[in-house]
């Protein structure tokens, strides 16, 4: 059972670590949209949001970064490792769906093979989550197994309650932050339960998921995924702003004789994801790069690892250029079954 | 060293193949390594240029040749276009073994067919020549072998040895034009070669490596003549890019062709979704 | 104005002149939002709407993009003046013949800027920026026109924050367009969505030589906006359909409508306005202005 201790605000706790010359990433606005940035001052915070416009996973898992350096200018090539240490940092105010989709990451750069540049990065972050008090229609948390105010990944869940703000810490990691903070009050879990109940009625979109893999299994070839999905126009907004999309390129940037090895992000829309040098790509036609996206969220991964690789956040939809709608796609697959 | 990071390799020897393919042999740089370093036929690595990228290629050596490794190349897109223009003393990035391997033990005391294609050969030779080294351990071995020219077939001077070789029974086949004069080979596409070889299935298996359309045919001709799905194994090529089950592109449903293969059986791949 | 265009479509259908009809529908989730539909069959024409959240330019898929589309037969495409003004300028970029397609024009009073923004009537608050300055708000060419009465509005400069910007200094420039591109994720929202980004291989996938880093850095980004912004020169026909879709909330029109204004300034050149008027980029004129050249 998770510790329950009463906390003053997210933006104290801000205000702590920052003084204590810690790095901190917070919602911070920019123009129209709040993104995830390193901030210095309470004052560049805003709590006040409803979803960040990517979620905080280029900090684990960077839009581009380098693995390698190498040199060519000689007979002998010189390479260079990368540095692989992070300094200690804590996400402050991410919401549960992005703190889910950390285990679920997790997964993927940890299994067999480690990734050392994920997992240092991750080893060296605490993540301190602010439980939803609002959602939108493209919110679908719930059918995915998780909830406005769930737990997972997150070290401490920061719930605002009738009575004001509770910590509710739940890790090592956590623990530590907690003292840190010299958070000592214990919260009350009454408090906490009727804050999971107004929670719990935020989402209104649901859906019964349970059976999506199975149907995704035996009907790769449906018509639904030219109909449903033909409008798709081949970009990587929804995997880029997905937290939990971690599909990558590895690609060599020299300037001159020496550069860069580089791991960037990469997409299974983008048509020249499969596309062999031959020419022959194995998803010759939209539908089908789509059709990859739901296959590998909702069954192959599922398969390997236990859970969706998805956490209802709603941004693919929010970004899409032709809203195209995941959630109206599993609502139609939902229905067939 | 991060899980991207690859060993060195020297570039020892550098044999042309056909106009667009060489072979590569190579020894690792690291005198510690070089004894370390082991792989089992099928398996595969990354081959980089540093400054161009990196590639995925059938370790095409036999298992039996210690701190060096080879590999066959060709030319077609950015990276295989710099690995083919490499000179002897040029280094190359490599990272692996990676993926699984043909099962040769479980193929002891079995007729063993090796069918490839083109290229396609590379990737069967290591188990072919493993095969060789321990040839008392197999019953019949044949290799068919065809390209699409007599210029479009690898390991030349190899089939010239196999051709005298009362270990291997070989049928070399270039298709229909490809021939010329002198030809002493059949003509023909493999699968239809095969069908006049009509194999026996009993106590056979078969390592089939080549072109997509090559290898779907030709499976169907083992089908046919009464080989099982689960005795029929090939190797897949996908596009790929970590070669560690992470970057994500070289699936074909749940399978990950960089972990879970690169070699199938034709009972595994008849249940792939049409994917790859 | 639905009613109307779902009688046309369905009419359309029916006589076989046409084997799919592009238009918008309510998305199922949100009834304040559309989606592209393609509709095949009569009974789904009823789906068919326009109204001030048509935000799409349909004509994308009537690209080389979406071969997919066009097998299914000769298409209607449900255009307002800003998405005809595409048409137009792909035929003059030989990609198809004007009878290829079916043009349904709509009136259009303007659509709101994004969905998010819509409180149930259009303003000038909450319009898209380029219905500000539009011209073109009954379509210049149409073989069906739905919506003939547009009532007027009071033009703005289609080009004052371009001006603004200019009249910076370029370190100031430099900073806003490099606090920009820092943004960028390389999702290709912004090719994928344009009409006139068809490239069968984008220099920005090509890879010998690999002209454009792919890494979303500094230099990477510098190099994919600036280009594919060039690119356009001459061609763009400010639909607006980059900066809309960008995630990262770029304002690549910006860019986009510099250039336009040069194209103007200098070539008294509009794209997307006729079929006939050749493109000043590809055509050489004893007129043009070679001061640059040293």
């Amino acid at each position: 059972m998770a510790k329950l201790l009463k906390i003053e605000s997210p933006e104290s706790v801000v205000e702590k670590l920052t003084s204590l010359e810690k790095r901190v990433i917070a919602p911070v606005r920019d123009g129209k949209l709040h993104r995830f940035l390193p901030v210095k001052r309470k004052e560049e915070v805003d709590f006040g949001y409803f979803q960040a416009e990517g979620s905080m996973k280029g900090f684990f898992f960077p839009a581009t970064e380098g693995i390698l350096k190498f040199s060519t200018g000689t007979k002998m090539p010189q390479v260079e490792e990368h540095e692989i240490e992070f300094p200690e940092t804590f996400v402050v105010g991410c919401r549960p769906c992005d703190a889910a989709a950390l285990p679920i990451q997790d997964k993927v750069f940890e299994w067999d093979y480690v990734d050392e540049f994920y997992k240092a990065r991750r080893d060296s972050t605490t993540i301190v989550s602010l439980a939803c008090t609002c959602a939108d229609n493209n919110c679908f948390c719930t059918s995915m197994g998780l909830a406005p105010d769930s737990p997972e990944g997150s070290d401490i869940l920061m719930v605002k309650t009738e009575e004001g703000f509770l910590a509710e810490v739940l890790t090592k990691k956590g623990e530590k932050l907690a003292s840190l903070l010299d958070l000592k009050e214990k919260g009350s879990s009454e408090d906490r339960r009727r804050s999971a109940v107004s929670a719990s009625k935020l989402i209104t979109r649901k859906f019964k998921s349970e059976g999506v893999p199975g149907w995704l299994e035996s009907n790769f070839e449906d018509p639904l995924w030219e109909k449903m999905c033909t409008k798709c126009i081949g970009c990587a907004a929804c995997t880029f702003v997905c937290p939990t999309c971690h599909c990558f390129d590895i690609v060599d940037e020299p300037v001159g004789t020496s550069g860069e090895r580089r791991k960037n992000w990469d997409a299974c829309t983008l048509w020249h994801f499969t596309a062999h040098a031959s020419g022959y790509n194995p998803r010759d036609m939209q539908h089908k790069r789509y059709r990859q996206r739901i296959m590998h969220k909702f069954d192959y991964y599922p398969d390997k690892f236990g859970k969706f690789l998805c956490t209802g956040c709603g941004r693919c939809i929010r970004v899409c250029p032709v809203s195209l709608d995941l959630a109206e796609v599993l609502e139609e697959i939902s229905s067939r079954i | 060293m991060s899980i991207y990071s690859p060993d060195l390799l020297k570039v020892s020897e550098v044999l042309p193949e056909t106009s667009e393919i060489i072979t590569l042999v190579m020894d690792f740089q690291d005198g510690s390594l070089a004894k370390r370093f082991s792989f089992k036929p099928g398996q595969f690595g990354l081959f980089g240029a540093f400054g161009e990228g990196e590639c995925a290629l059938a370790i095409a050596s036999s298992p039996f040749t210690k701190g060096q490794i080879a590999c066959s190349i060709k030319k077609i897109g950015k990276v295989t276009s710099s690995l083919t223009s490499t000179n002897v003393g040029d280094i190359i990035g490599f990272r692996g073994p990676y993926g699984n391997w043909f099962p040769l033990d479980e193929m002891k005391g079995k007729k063993v067919f090796f069918i490839a294609g083109g290229i396609g050969f590379s990737a069967i030779r290591s188990s072919l020549l493993s095969v060789l080294e321990n040839r008392n351990d197999y019953k019949k071995v044949v290799l068919l072998y065809g390209a699409r020219s007599i210029d479009e077939l690898v390991y030349k001077r190899e089939l010239a040895e196999y051709e005298k070789s009362s270990k291997i029974d070989l049928i070399k086949t270039v298709d229909p034009g490809g021939e010329s004069k002198d030809w002493d080979g059949k003509v023909g596409f493999v699968p239809s070669v095969l069908e006049e070889l009509a194999p026996k299935p009993e106590n056979s298996v078969a390592i089939v490596c080549g072109p997509p359309i090559m290898i779907k045919i030709t499976v169907a001709v083992l089908v046919q003549h009464g080989f099982k799905r689960k005795d029929i194994y090939t190797t897949l090529e996908n596009r790929m890019k970590c070669g560690l089950g992470k970057c994500g592109r070289c699936n074909i449903g749940k399978v990950y062709v960089c972990k879970d293969g690169p070699v199938f059986t034709a009972a595994e791949i008849a249940e792939f979704p049409p994917d790859y | 104005m639905s009613e109307e265009l779902r009688k046309i479509a369905k009419d359309l259908l029916k006589s076989e002149k046409v084997g799919v009809v592009i238009g918008y529908a309510f998305t199922k989730a949100d009834p304040k939002r559309t989606t592209p539909i393609f509709v095949t069959d009569t009974r789904d024409t009823d789906k068919l709407v326009f109204n001030p959240l048509c935000l799409n330019n349909l004509t994308v898929y009537l690209t080389k993009k979406k071969p997919e589309i066009q097998e299914v037969g000769r298409p209607a495409v449900v255009a307002k003046g800003c998405d005809v003004r595409s048409i137009l300028g792909l035929i003059k970029e030989f990609q198809f013949k004007r009878e290829d397609v079916v043009i349904i024009g709509v009136g259009c009073e303007g659509v709101v800027k994004d969905f998010s923004h819509w409180t149930g009537k259009l303003t000038r608050e909450n319009m898209a920026s380029k219905c500000l300055y539009c011209r073109v708000r009954v379509p210049t060419t149409y073989d069906y026109l739905v919506g003939e009465e547009v009532p007027s509005i009071e033009e703005q400069d289609p080009f004052k924050d371009v001006k603004e910007l200019l009249s910076k200094s370029v370190e100031e420039r430099e900073k806003f367009w490099k606090n920009q591109f820092e943004k960028c994720i390389r999702c290709y929202a912004c090719r994928q969505v344009c009409p006139f980004c068809y490239c069968h291989r984008c220099i920005s996938d090509k890879t010998m030589p690999r002209w454009i880093e792919s890494s979303a850095h500094e230099r990477g980004n510098f190099a994919w906006n600036i280009i594919r912004a060039m690119h356009l020169a001459g061609r763009c026909v400010g639909c607006g359909e980059c900066s809309r879709v960008c995630p990262a909330e770029i304002p690549l029109d910006l860019l986009n409508r510099e250039i336009e204004r040069e194209m103007k300034e200098k070539f008294e050149y509009t794209a997307g306005m006729d079929t006939e008027t050749p493109p000043p980029l590809r055509t050489y004129s004893e007129k043009d202005d070679d001061s640059w050249i040293r």
